[in-house]
């Protein structure tokens, strides 16, 4: 009965092995393709996370917002670079992986929607001392008017 | 049944050895057929393996003592719980539970990356299956739980008194799942290595491996100190054992990898270092099962006693020396894409981080390996102690400290000088305060008192970081407080779950601190109805008896534990005679309280009706056990999947099969 198992044990390790090994793989052309696209994916999901981290360090006040400005469009040219990357990867895919085709699509859809998004707004209520726009004095936020200058500090109606 | 153990172990390093040369060949050629052969074979080593394990506790449960590993670690008086868990008790079954983890892992790794990552999986097979192929030669050339005795012994030798605990149950298996779990991100970056696709994909992959594994380590390490503490009886948690310190030393580079990984992943620096750290994290995993394992922490000469020392010992200079090579090989594809935006920012905190981590790890190690290198060269045996470690550890401790709370306030990429000084202001002032009122209450150890000032600090550094994430969220939502704070944190969760360990190593460095700083102790002899003082409390000793049971023989006391005149605990030290084997144990009482321990350990009962008792007071010793759950906590929070994020779904690579 024990030797039995074994044997089993043995044989069956041993089919499992030699199945693949009689199976026929087809040559997947554009593999290649959807691996450099999977690349450029995650690098593009890095770049989000790094654009949405940056704007929450803005708001929560750990970030000027010059400083913002400068690191947030070094971001989004390097967002761009990944869209022209992908567009590029259309150029030169397999034009029958139609499954490929659709997956670039996708991607340089949802990049551009995000790339063409308006940058947020400027936030001043995060900049704990406001100072008024005309003399550079410190006002208040509730100011209608500058105390020093008598500049008009009310925000223009939409 | 112990036939089928047997072969399902040689079987199963026949079948590890085929899937690792198969899935090599099968990623140079980029031959599907080879690579699905391989990875097939991979999932046979797993199934061999649990027949085998399986076969192992077959034999524990039903005392079949003619195996080596029956008779080794069981007998027949101990509970049914302790023979199953001797499993992993013993050099042999250890050894069979370390490749079992490693063929599970290599399983549900396997099973997750069928259709991603295929460059790097065939190379990723050849190193998990290398890995378990070692293991397998161990147990067929050098220590095998299987090997029959003759003549079979009546009883075994049953499992050491002092490992009889709950927490030592729990202990080994999570220590292994931590230092078996590096075993995938080190494929991972192997794999990198082989096919030089070096960007962040094999991080990305293994993220969630690396911090399990970080997490299990720490819980492990937290679990032998809880053991140590209750079980060993001398009134401490850590004594720097070389045990100790080799579970340690892959946990400390792991936190270092964990930390500098992000600035790969966000800047596409550090990429030699990266790996550097996962090699050294995966070495040491190793290296700390070949301490333990081979006998050296006794003697150097008891490595030669047996051959698993010189196993270890060329299979670590060979994944040294492979690592290296292909290190070197491939330096040229590793430059940096970036450099540090600004000095100020939390990039250099990091960097920082990674300096002091990796000197506490290498003087840890050193610690360790100097008596033994100093016996092998000279003949005698140098001892290094705690004091070596505590005084080089100390002040790296409370600068890791320091920096736990100057990292989450500094933003990444630039940091704003008058922001930083905005942010800084209230923590710096309340660790100030700390420190003062600490002082004003007698405290004058100064590592203690700038350990307790800097927690102050840090603690107000991430309550802030949730206050001042919640009040933005609020601005940018209308969500209420409760609701900001939940989402923000599951947003956001490898941020916020950071700051959640961070808020238990705060606790655990608050434990260590006190409790090294201000243990009270004190020996006493004691008349039955005499009373001893301890900070604020009064121990009455009572009475002693005496209790007979099957495994041991118990000498009691019965102490009245008193404060302001009152009984507020009746406590019970006590000593213990293990029959089989024949072992004497302490039994500690301990009255623990979120302030402090009262902890009784029982010296002898006189002749004369006398006791001998050691009193400690350890204070703030809880916060160290609650600290470990507030790390896993976080850990939890982090690995955690993404909610329902609005992603396009990464574009699958699977394999087509034509017939």
């Amino acid at each position: 009965m024990t030797v039995l198992l074994i044997a089993l044990m043995g044989l069956g390790g041993l089919a499992a092995v030699l199945y693949p090994l009689r199976r026929h793989y087809e040559k997947d052309e554009s593999w290649e393709f959807r691996l450099q696209l999977q690349e450029l994916v995650a690098t593009k999901e890095t770049l989000y996370s790094t654009l949405k981290e940056l704007d929450f360090d803005r708001v929560s006040g750990k970030l000027s917002e010059e400083d913002f400005r400068q690191l947030e469009a070094r971001y989004r040219a390097r967002a761009i670079e990944v869209l022209k990357a992908i567009d590029a990867l259309k150029e030169e895919a397999p034009e029958d992986d139609e499954e490929l085709a659709i997956a670039i699509e996708r991607e340089i859809l949802a990049l551009r929607t995000k790339l063409e998004a308006p940058p947020p707004p400027s936030q001043p209520e995060a900049d704990p001392e406001p100072s008024c726009p005309g003399c550079g004095c410190p006002i208040r936020t509730a100011d209608n008017f500058c105390p020093h200058c008598g500049a008009d500090l009310t925000p223009p109606s939409k | 049944m112990g036939d089928i153990g047997y072969y399902g172990i040689l079987l199963a390093g026949f079948f590890s050895l085929y899937a690792g040369v198969a899935s090599f060949w099968g990623g140079k050629l980029r031959s599907p057929e080879l690579i699905a052969s391989s990875r097939s074979a991979a999932y046979v080593v797993t199934v061999l393996t649990t027949i085998a394990v399986l076969a192992l506790e077959y034999i524990l449960l039903t005392d079949n003592f003619s195996f080596a590993g029956v008779a080794t670690t069981s007998n027949r008086s101990l509970p049914f719980a302790y023979k199953g868990a001797a499993l992993w008790g013993g050099q042999a079954n250890s050894l069979l539970f370390w490749v079992w983890l490693l063929t599970i892992f290599s399983a549900v790794v396997h099973y997750q990356n069928r259709e991603k990552n295929r460059p790097l999986m065939p190379f990723v097979t050849t190193v998990i299956m290398g890995t378990a192929l070692f293991f397998y030669i161990l147990l067929i050339f050098s220590d095998n739980p299987f090997w029959i005795l003759s003549p079979a012994p009546p009883d075994g030798r049953g499992l050491n008194p002092l490992l009889q605990d709950p927490a030592m149950v729990i202990h080994p298996p999570m220590l292994y799942l931590g230092y078996i779990a590096w075993t995938i991100p080190f494929a991972f970056a192997i794999a990198a290595l082989v096919t030089g696709r070096l960007g962040d994909e094999w991080i990305r992959t293994t993220r969630r491996w690396s911090l399990a594994a970080w997490c299990f380590l720490g819980v492990g390490n937290l679990l032998g100190a809880w053991w140590a503490y209750r079980e060993l009886g001398w009134g401490g948690y850590w004594g720097w054992d070389p045990v100790e310190n080799v579970s340690i030393l892959p946990w400390i580079t792991g936190t270092a990898f964990l930390h500098s990984v992000m600035l790969q992943e966000k800047k596409g620096m550090l990429k030699v270092w990266n790996l550097v750290l996962i090699m050294m994290t995966f070495t040491l995993s190793i290296f700390g099962t070949f301490i333990v394992r081979s006998g050296v922490i006794s003697s150097v000469h008891a490595f030669a006693q047996s051959n698993l020392g010189f196993f270890f010992l060329v299979y670590l200079g060979v994944v040294i020396g492979v690592s290296l090579g292909l290190l070197f090989w491939r330096l040229d594809k590793l430059q940096s894409a970036n450099t540090l935006d600004s000095f100020l920012s939390r990039e250099s905190t990091f960097l920082v981080n990674n300096l002091i981590l990796v000197g506490a790890a290498f003087s840890i190690w050193w610690g360790t390996v100097f008596p033994l290198i100093s016996e092998a060269i000279t003949g005698t045996r140098v001892t290094v102690g705690p004091p070596f470690f505590n005084r080089v550890n100390v002040p790296i401790g409370i600068s890791l400290l320091l920096l736990l709370g100057v990292g989450p306030v500094i933003a990444w990429r630039k940091a704003s000088a008058k922001h930083l000084k905005k942010h800084f202001m209230k923590p710096i002032l309340i660790g100030f305060i700390a420190g003062m009122v600490l002082f004003a209450l007698g405290v004058r150890h100064f590592y203690a008192l700038l350990a307790l000032s800097l927690g102050a600090f840090v603690l107000t550094t991430i309550v802030g970081e949730f206050y001042r994430g919640t009040r933005a969220r609020q601005r940018t939502s209308e969500e209420g407080a409760a609701q900001a704070l939940v989402n923000l944190t599951r947003k956001n969760k490898r941020r916020y779950g950071g700051y959640i360990v961070h808020l238990g190593i705060v606790a655990i460095f608050a434990g260590i601190a006190a409790s090294s700083a201000f243990q009270v102790q004190k020996e006493v002899t004691l008349r039955p109805g005499e009373m001893a003082s301890l900070g604020d409390y009064w121990l009455q000793y009572q009475d002693a008896g005496e209790r007979s049971e099957a495994r041991f023989q118990t000498v009691f006391t019965n102490v009245s534990l008193r404060r302001n005149g009152m009984e507020i605990e009746h406590m019970l030290p006590a000593r213990r005679l293990y029959r089989n084997p024949e072992t004497p144990t302490t039994e500690v009482a301990i009255r623990s309280t979120l302030k402090e321990d009262v902890y009784i350990l029982l010296g002898s009962v006189n002749e004369d009706g006398s006791a001998t008792f050691r009193f400690f007071l350890n204070p703030l010793v809880s916060w160290i056990w609650i600290g470990g759950l507030i790390f896993v906590l976080g850990t939890i929070i982090i690995v955690l999947p993404e909610p329902q994020r609005r992603r396009s779904p990464a574009p699958r690579v699977p394999e087509k099969v034509v017939r």
